[in-house]
């Protein structure tokens, strides 16, 4: 059923966008709390276990590499053993560097949300004169955005409240004379 | 919060990836409790130090009084013991670079360079948290800043001391001087410093960190006194320096090849992340972030 299939697909999408800050926020404070957010995979070796770690921070990363007593394994045979668990490691590595990447477009189409209303109508105004609904407006912006931020829409929409800034300037004086 | 954001951006201006092989690494998470991790940062410069022979433990058996000089007297992780490390290995520093010149041998000299290349570290890093300390104190303690340290003073130094330990080598080692006997746990500047035992440094109040230190503090427990093997680091102006050690050229073809290997791809996918990082906190540290949280 069409009407369903959309409102599951809606339910997917805002619980994904719901989750989306969460991830971002977690990764914010791992960078914040331990300087760095760490990538590990562990595996295991003749019985030994060892950690294969990328640690990304701003500007920087590191790989530690795991590497056994030489004298103890056969290095051929270290190697082919190796080469999934780094294959592995770079997958979850892309997966999310991927995740984060969109993140970030997330919270800056969301900033450029506040950012355009905050142009428009100050906020604390919109508290002033109660309207509330107004300040839905940067979070609105900012989900439209997100969803649909292309560059032509994102001027329809930079109109539309150049168009919405002239109608509450006008409201506002009306306000201010009733006031008087 | 501004100079939050500008930081970052200026961090951003240079990527560097480090490619470190760790011997028998095992995992092991990173204290949770900032002192703890300090303290163990020091143990690991320590144990370096002792390592290379430039020191002594104050419970070696085998320390003499002409070692007095060498002993490492402050076993914590605050102020006073990195500023003893710090000390030891800016000596060790000026040794590695005298055995230099006069070394011949190659593989001798390449061991004296990737020692002095450690010693640096350790002095630099050590300096570094000693910063962090002079900050709390500037804070905490202002007082404490023109006031000599109490345990300097020979005269009041025998209040500083392990009374144990003290008390062992008053016995059992009569010849030495006090100069050999370890500080006990300084209580006294808890408040600001980490120079604490186990005990009380669990029971401590939490230091004000803030996450530029957090993240110097991270960076150098990670990376520890392990020899970088492979070094890239590419400038916003689009300078790309590689490092390569003589120690990653002497590896087995197969060691070396997943080396290179982690190295290129870790390259390949941060320089993706850092795009898209660089353009988002520009845009944070620009216009947007201006007009949004320094409005008046």
């Amino acid at each position: 059923m069409p009407a369903e299939r959309d409102l599951s697909q809606l339910w997917k999408n805002t619980t994904e966008w719901l989750q989306k800050p969460v991830r971002a926020l977690r990764f914010a404070r791992n960078l914040l709390k331990e300087g760095g957010h760490s990538i590990e995979t562990p595996f295991t070796y003749q019985g030994n276990t060892f950690v294969l770690r990328t640690v990304i921070g701003f500007g920087d990363v590191i790989n530690f590499i795991p590497n056994p007593a030489q004298e103890q394994y056969d290095p051929a045979d270290w190697h082919n053993h190796y080469k999934e668990h780094i294959n592995l490691h770079f997958e979850k590595t892309t997966t999310f560097l991927n995740a984060f990447e969109k993140q970030t477009t997330f919270w800056e189409a969301s900033l450029k949300g506040i950012v355009g209303a905050a142009n428009i109508y100050p906020l604390y105004q919109a508290i002033l004169m109660e309207e509330w609904l107004l300040l839905l407006s940067p979070v609105a912006s900012a989900v439209y955005l997100y969803f649909f931020g292309k560059a032509t829409v994102q001027k329809l929409v930079y109109g539309l409240w150049q168009f919405a800034k002239q109608l509450f300037t006008i409201r506002k004086k009306i306000v201010a004379r009733r006031k008087k | 919060m501004s100079d939050f954001i500008k930081n970052l951006a200026s961090d951003l201006l240079r990527l560097e990836i480090n490619t470190i092989v760790k011997q028998n690494m095992s995992a092991e998470k990173i204290p949770g409790n900032k002192r703890v991790l300090l303290r163990k940062l020091a143990d690991i410069y320590r144990e370096t130090l002792i390592d290379y022979g430039l020191v002594k433990s104050p419970n070696d058996p085998n320390i003499t009084a002409e070692d007095a000089d060498k002993v490492l007297r402050w076993q914590f992780g605050g102020e006073f013991s990195f500023k003893e490390l710090a000390l030891q290995s800016g000596r060790g520093v000026k040794l590695m670079e005298e055995l230099m010149q006069k070394e011949t041998d190659p593989a001798k000299l390449n061991t004296l360079n990737s020692r002095h290349k450690i010693l640096q570290r350790i002095s630099n890093q050590s300096y570094n948290v000693i910063g962090i300390f002079k900050l709390f104190r500037r804070d905490l303690a202002p007082d404490t800043l023109t006031q000599s340290n109490e345990h300097e003073d020979e005269d009041k130094q025998i209040y500083y001391v392990d009374k144990e330990h003290f008390n062992y080598l008053r016995y059992q080692r009569c010849e030495l001087p006090l100069s050999c006997v370890p500080f006990r746990s300084h209580q006294e500047t808890a408040l600001w410093n980490n120079d604490l035992d186990w005990g009380h440094m669990n029971s401590a109040i939490e230091l004000p960190f803030l996450p530029d230190m957090l993240g110097m503090i991270y960076k150098a427990y990670e990376i520890g006194t392990e020899q970088i093997v492979l070094q890239t680091v590419i400038q916003v102006e689009g300078d790309v320096t590689s490092y390569i050690t003589p120690q990653y050229i002497n590896m087995p073809e197969q060691i070396k090849e997943i080396i290179m290997g982690v190295h290129n791809r870790s390259i390949n996918t941060s320089t993706q992340f850092w795009n898209t990082l660089f353009t988002t906190v520009i845009n944070l540290a620009g216009k947007s972030f201006n007009q949004i949280f320094s409005k008046k």
